[in-house]
């Protein structure tokens, strides 16, 4: 693993993508935004400076026995925006760990964590989500929304917790672990699709509508790949 | 704490202790005392011993809030009132211990033919009575140190066997060893007690233990709703709850457990509650903490058998110096049982509430469902809340869903309430009464409005 510090000075066009291995720390300036996706097994502390702004992503569908995803947000200005959103797809024998924590420690700051978790077969994941509102952080806003997908003999493991210090807050947290709607695969298979076909299309179903929400068609279409390499 | 919550359940009494037992000393003649002053069978003395034994093996729990303050070495461990046990009639028991519980109102309780009432004051329990047609019926209601004698089959079968083991952690091996009094229950096959009966538990007695133990078997087909209240008055030094309650519920059974605890503020209320419920049982378990310095409480429902249920539903309050952490754990064995927990939580003047629980569904409880809902208000800038929901999942078939809120009070409906005439007093104990509405309901009356009347005083001089 490498580990760097990268500053973000200027609005980013492109995203920034990292499908390595890696520890690396990103500071947005004051007011700038940014875009980072990134892949498999990493440590990434990003912290946002002053009215900052910051649209990231995960993608975890490595096939790994052993898999940590490490994500640190830091709040640190004022009116600094963050929005996570982790996509998490595993099967056989992939054993995953992902464990995000945001820190407001400015006021008017804003996080929204979003957790999406298909695991088949003897996949297994420990997801532990913590979002700490600062006792300066005064009418901070943080929510979490968590939903996993669990298949097979596969086993999830969650932990959303908030830990808030000051009372001019609005936060909340929900996460549910379920599995497919037996009536809708149903449904499919009296169409003419196979049980595969169904299960695969109502998996498309659970994480499309977050990609039909992104704005920026080639981002999208970035992510759709990447999540889809693995089938 | 304000001078009316001191003149309701603050006062100290100058009860007549006839033995209390050396401060900070636990060891084997300790336990050996307490087990002879009871004058307890071989079996209950062996099991205090190996519970002691056990009790120095285990560490304190590296987690959750801090018991540094806790000093084991001056609790006494066993105190004993001057009273005739278990008095029958509410004459019999001493004016001290009298007047204190009626300024809690429990007698009035019974004048309200309520199905049955057991008192417990320190180690010992003073009064007990059961309706007569209960008795009739085969349930029991006894003091736990009575059952012992008088039900050794029923005791040795259930006691901290397979609900509560002394081997859970470090308290309940204490507990094991020095336990004393609280109740015994048993409904037998098919009897539906139609009224609650109820327990209160006092402790008085400065740097005292209580080690209440509650065991209630609700046998195939029964019905039963239990109601425990607690309260201390206030001294400085710190004091230990350490109480267990063990409930089994059998094939189709049904039990509602509710509890008001209002410890004192130097109180560690560190209880264990723990409920087994077997095919297509119900456990209910309604809560409510306003006391204590720190709670450590996570009523648990082990949901054994196919098609059982459990819901848990918590008040916790937490003010100056307090810190409540509290929850409900859930295990769901069979299949398709279902759970619901909802807790709600006011943090106030620095108070910390912490929602610690979890929820496991092991492999094979196909057709599992749950559903968390947590939700907290804050009230200044200097309180606390957390919120650690952990999920469990080993089973693929199963429903699971978890949500929290966490916030304050919205100024409008504040400024709403003002502008229809309500001081800003007023209006903010108008909005938390109905925060905590939906769970208040669910407790008996007199429950209801103790815990109420609590959360108002609490309330009262909030504001500037």
């Amino acid at each position: 693993m490498t580990m760097e510090t990268i500053q973000i000075t200027t609005d980013t066009e492109e995203p920034i993508i990292i499908k390595e291995p890696t520890m690396r720390t990103f500071v947005i300036m004051k007011n700038k935004k940014a875009t980072i996706i990134s892949k498999g097994k990493i440590a990434i502390t990003i912290n946002l400076q002053e009215g900052a702004n910051l649209d990231y992503y995960h993608i975890t569908n490595e096939e790994e026995k052993n898999l940590d995803v490490r994500q640190e947000i830091n709040l640190l200005g004022r009116k600094a925006n963050a929005h996570v959103t982790n996509f998490t797809y595993g099967k056989n024998d992939d054993k995953s760990s992902i464990n995000t924590f945001i820190e407001h420690a400015a006021a008017n700051t804003r996080s929204m964590i979003i957790g999406r978790g298909i695991l088949k077969n003897k996949a297994k994941n420990k997801n532990t989500c913590l979002i700490t509102i600062n006792k300066q952080a005064l009418n901070a806003e943080g929510h979490q929304d968590m939903k996993t997908i669990i298949l097979d003999d596969a086993e999830a493991y969650n932990i959303p917790e908030l830990a808030i210090h000051n009372n001019d807050v609005q936060c909340s947290h929900a996460s549910s672990v379920g599995q497919l709607e037996q009536e809708q695969l149903f449904y499919l298979q009296s169409r003419g699709l196979t049980e595969e076909e169904a299960t695969t299309t109502l998996i498309k179903g659970f994480y499309e509508p977050l990609l039909a929400n992104i704005n920026d068609q080639a981002l999208a279409t970035t992510l759709r790949t990447l999540i889809e390499e693995r089938p | 704490m304000n001078d009316n919550l001191d003149t309701m359940f603050g006062q100290r009494t100058n009860t007549a202790y006839i033995h209390v037992s050396e401060e900070g000393k636990i060891d084997e003649e300790v336990v050996r005392n307490i087990s002879k002053s009871k004058n307890e069978p071989e079996w209950m003395l062996q099991k205090r011993l190996h519970a002691l034994q056990i009790y120095r093996q285990l560490q304190l729990p590296t987690w959750g809030p801090s018991l540094k303050e806790l000093d084991m070495n001056t609790i006494a461990y066993y105190s004993l009132p001057e009273a005739t046990p278990n008095a029958r009639r509410w004459e019999d028991v001493p004016e001290e211990i009298k007047n204190t519980f009626e300024r809690l109102g429990i007698p009035e309780a019974e004048k309200k033919a309520l199905a049955g009432v057991g008192s417990q004051f320190d180690s010992q329990a003073v009064y007990h009575k059961l309706r007569e047609d209960l008795e009739k019926l085969g349930v029991i209601f006894e003091d736990m140190d009575e059952a012992v004698h008088n039900h050794p089959e029923l005791v040795k079968k259930y006691f901290m066997t397979s609900c509560v083991p002394p081997t859970l952690h470090k308290f309940v091996a204490l507990h094991g060893a020095c336990w004393s009094g609280g109740s015994f229950i048993y409904v037998p096959k098919g009897v539906k007690v139609d009224l609650p009966l109820q327990a209160y538990f006092r402790m008085n007695i400065e740097k005292g233990g209580q080690f209440e133990h509650t065991l209630i078997v609700v046998d195939e087909g029964a019905e039963l709703q239990y109601v425990e209240g607690c309260s201390s008055p206030r001294y400085t030094t710190s004091a230990l709850h350490a109480g267990c309650v063990e409930l089994f519920v059998h094939k189709k059974a049904r039990l509602r457990y509710s509890s008001v605890e209002n410890w004192s503020k130097n109180t560690y209320n560190l209880n264990t509650k723990r409920a087994i419920v077997d095919e297509e049982g119900i456990m209910e378990w309604v809560g409510g903490n306003a006391g204590s310095k720190v709670s450590m409480l996570y009523p648990c429902t082990i949901l054994k058998g196919a098609n059982s249920k459990a819901e848990h539903l918590g008040i916790a309050y937490a003010g100056k110096g307090q810190e409540q952490d509290v929850g409900a754990k859930v295990y769901h064995i069979g299949k398709n049982t279902t759970s619901i927990i909802k807790s709600k939580s006011i943090s106030k003047d620095g108070g910390i509430n912490t929602y610690r629980g979890i929820v496991k569904i092991n492999p094979g409880a196909t057709g599992a469902k749950s559903h968390v809902q947590c939700d907290a208000i804050i009230l200044d800038e200097q309180s606390i809340s957390n919120t650690i929901p952990i999920m469990d999942i080993q089973e693929s078939k199963t429903t699971i869903g978890h949500e929290a809120t966490v916030g304050k009070i919205d100024p409008e409906k504040i400024f709403y309430l003002q502008s229809r005439g309500l001081t800003e007093e007023e209006a903010l104990k108008l909005v938390v009464t109905g925060f905590v509405a939906p769970i208040m309901k669910e407790l008996p009356l007199e429950y209801a409005v103790e815990l109420n009347r609590l959360i108002e005083l609490e309330m009262e001089n909030s504001i500037g």
